[in-house]
């Protein structure tokens, strides 16, 4: 049997004057969770939102969404959110205790 | 509803028939002169964005006329992050382009109005606000670039507009009928209009009952009938022929201005926004400079991290990047360029609702940011020079150093540190030549506005008498009548 892919939505914050490259950032994600595929946040056939600001500002506009949640500020995972019951729920939960490591900003300075 | 692309914007500059002098010559290949060009490719750059996953939250919004996605430069603010990511937009652009992209007059243009026709219906029973709206559907539906004209060629500065010895100096209504109305005159340093594909005037001085004539605000393609444009020399349009020497090739310097004249030209009162409402010429003049002047730390902001990453990378090709005077000169241009960014910031965080909804800055803050610009530029600049050196200002020509005979002493004497090609170190120097010099120095000068226009706006929104209160209640004076 297959597992179907979980998907990412992700939407940027516009970069103004980034203090971390977003789509770098989603680039290594991606290497480190192959399964991981990633879809631009309008696609709207994701299970997973992955919000990244490039400063700690952290102004992306959050598309309104109804499944989890993921969000980023300068490679820092700020917080996530997942609502109860999510069938994307244990996929993204997964995908945090893999990626939160990806995710960190000290973490990925250290490498 | 479309977004266009940078590469459909350039198309649909082909279909225009923009009547363009230049040299003394009619311009009859405009979009692939490499005169225009590289304007052209700056402006692209705002429509690009739009489609660009990683810019596009800052370069899109939604109409609040159409609930549709529409690229920002057609919005109308609808609340302070609105304003907010107007300024962050323009930054990112302009760390891009390192130059002028033009299209934020008409953007400010088009906001400016939004929000006086609406108080000028609401208190002189005019029926603009709804005609603007139906023009402001179609730049929205059409994403068209629009040219904000603004400033007219003044004449003699110490006499109104009706007292000018030549009529036409000041842009006026020469002919009113049942279909629309007849103006004349032209409008001087027009950003980007040989580009755009339609220009939206307005008067540049508030205005007296006798000026009512020159009190109009209109829209009218760049192409209409009688519509003349007379471009503007820049400082390095002789160069336009190499890759190195204009420093920027790509996106040019600045953004390519023009005197346009209008030689009796049509509008249908569709596109009539003001005629003869002198009253709310003054509203409109600082309602559109104080939008625009909230730009200049936003795109200057931009321009000059450009201008920091040369300067630091200038000093590393000469080798002198450790030296202390050197990181305190950097350490001040970002000093002075995030000043200036904070100041857009704040004024548009201050921002506030019109009566017709749209959001205005604090144009005290918005001021203050223009100001700053009229000196900070300088001053990056400045010390950008120094730290370049002089070879700057003395540095042989591209063919130089293609030349099989002058070339190799060109590629050996103009060296600095041993790792990095003599060319890096070149094309570098003439980026820095070309940002911080000439055109591109004036245009922080007088752009949005002279320096005094924003000390009047300052002074007026100052709060002075509330200051000397201040002053009185500590130093123990009593108040007096
Ligand atoms: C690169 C560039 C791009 C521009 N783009 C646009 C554009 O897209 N659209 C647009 O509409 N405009 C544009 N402008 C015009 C800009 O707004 C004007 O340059 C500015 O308002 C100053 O007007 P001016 O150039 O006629 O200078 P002047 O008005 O002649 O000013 C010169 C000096 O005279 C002083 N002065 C002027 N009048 C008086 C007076 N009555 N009393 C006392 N002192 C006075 C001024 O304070 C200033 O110190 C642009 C300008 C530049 C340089």
């Amino acid at each position: 049997m297959t597992e179907r892919k979980l998907t990412a939505g992700v939407k940027y914050c516009g970069h103004c004057n980034p203090q971390e490259d977003g789509p770098a950032l989603v680039r290594k994600l991606q290497s480190r969770l192959p399964e991981l595929k990633v879809v631009p946040w309008n696609d709207r056939t994701y299970d997973v939102l992955l919000v990244v600001s490039a400063c700690p500002s952290d102004c992306a506009t959050r598309p309104a969404f109804n499944g989890p949640r993921i969000e980023v500020a300068a490679g820092e995972v700020r917080y996530w959110q997942v609502p109860p019951g999510h069938p994307a729920e244990h996929l993204l939960q997964t995908c945090l205790e893999e990626g939160i490591k990806v995710f960190r900003f000290q973490a990925d300075r250290a490498e | 509803m479309v977004m266009k692309t940078g590469s459909e914007y350039i198309e649909s500059l082909r279909r225009l028939k923009t009547k363009v002098y230049a040299f003394g010559e009619r311009v009859t290949d405009l979009v692939d002169n490499p005169l225009f060009r590289p304007h052209i490719n700056a402006a692209a750059v705002t429509y690009d964005m739009a489609h660009d996953p990683v810019a596009e939250d800052l370069v899109t919004a939604v109409s609040h006329l159409t609930g549709k996605r529409i690229n920002r430069f057609t919005h109308i603010h609808q609340s302070t992050e609105d304003l907010v990511k107007k300024v962050k937009m323009l930054r990112m652009i302009a760390r891009r382009t390192g130059t002028c992209f033009q299209r934020c007059v008409g953007f400010d243009a088009l906001n400016a109005l939004y929000s006086v026709t609406y108080e000028m219906d609401q208190n002189l029973g005019t029926n603009y606000h709804e005609r603007f709206k139906e023009y402001l559907l179609y730049v929205q539906d059409t994403d068209i670039m629009v040219a904000g004209s603004m400033t007219d060629p003044k004449g003699d500065r110490s006499l109104r507009p009706s007292q000018q010895v030549d009529p036409d100096l000041y842009v006026h209504v020469v002919e009113k009928n049942e279909k629309g109305i007849v103006i004349r005159g032209a409008k001087a340093h027009q950003t980007g209009i040989v580009n755009s594909h339609e220009m939206l005037i307005m008067p540049t001085t508030a205005m007296t009952a006798e000026d009512a004539q020159y009190a109009v605000a209109c829209a009218i393609p760049v192409d209409a009938p009688g519509v003349i444009h007379i471009f503007g020399r820049q400082t390095n349009d002789s160069r336009k022929n190499g890759q190195i020497d204009q420093g920027n090739a790509r996106y040019g310097i600045v953004g390519g201005e023009a005197l346009t004249v209008l030689e009796n030209v049509f509008v249908p009162w569709e596109r009539v926004f003001m005629c003869g409402e002198w009253q709310f010429a003054g509203t409109l003049v600082e309602r559109f400079a104080s939008y625009h002047r909230q730009n200049y730390g936003g795109c200057k902001g931009g321009v000059s991290d450009v201008i920091i990453g040369a300067t630091a990378l200038i000093a590393d090709y000469n080798g002198v990047a450790k030296a202390s005077h050197v990181r305190d000169k950097l350490t001040e241009m970002i000093h002075l360029t995030e000043t200036l960014y904070a100041g857009s910031i704040a004024c548009s965080a201050e921002g506030r609702p019109t009566p017709s909804g749209a959001y205005f800055v604090d144009p005290l803050l918005a001021n203050i940011t223009k100001l700053n610009v009229t000196r900070f530029i300088y001053e990056i600049c400045r010390l950008s020079h120094d730290i370049a050196g002089g070879f700057i200002a003395t540095l042989p020509s591209e063919q130089d150093l293609r030349c099989p005979e002058v070339g190799p002493y060109v590629e050996k004497y103009f060296r600095g540190v041993a790792s990095v090609p003599t060319e890096d170190r070149i094309r570098i120097a003439r980026l820095i030549e070309n940002m911080t010099g000439g055109t591109a120095l004036a245009e922080s000068m007088h752009g949005a506005g002279s320096p005094q226009a924003q000390r009047v706006m300052i002074m007026r929104q100052g709060n002075l008498e509330q200051k000397k209160k201040l002053a009185s209640i500590l130093a123990g004076i009593p108040e007096r009548d």
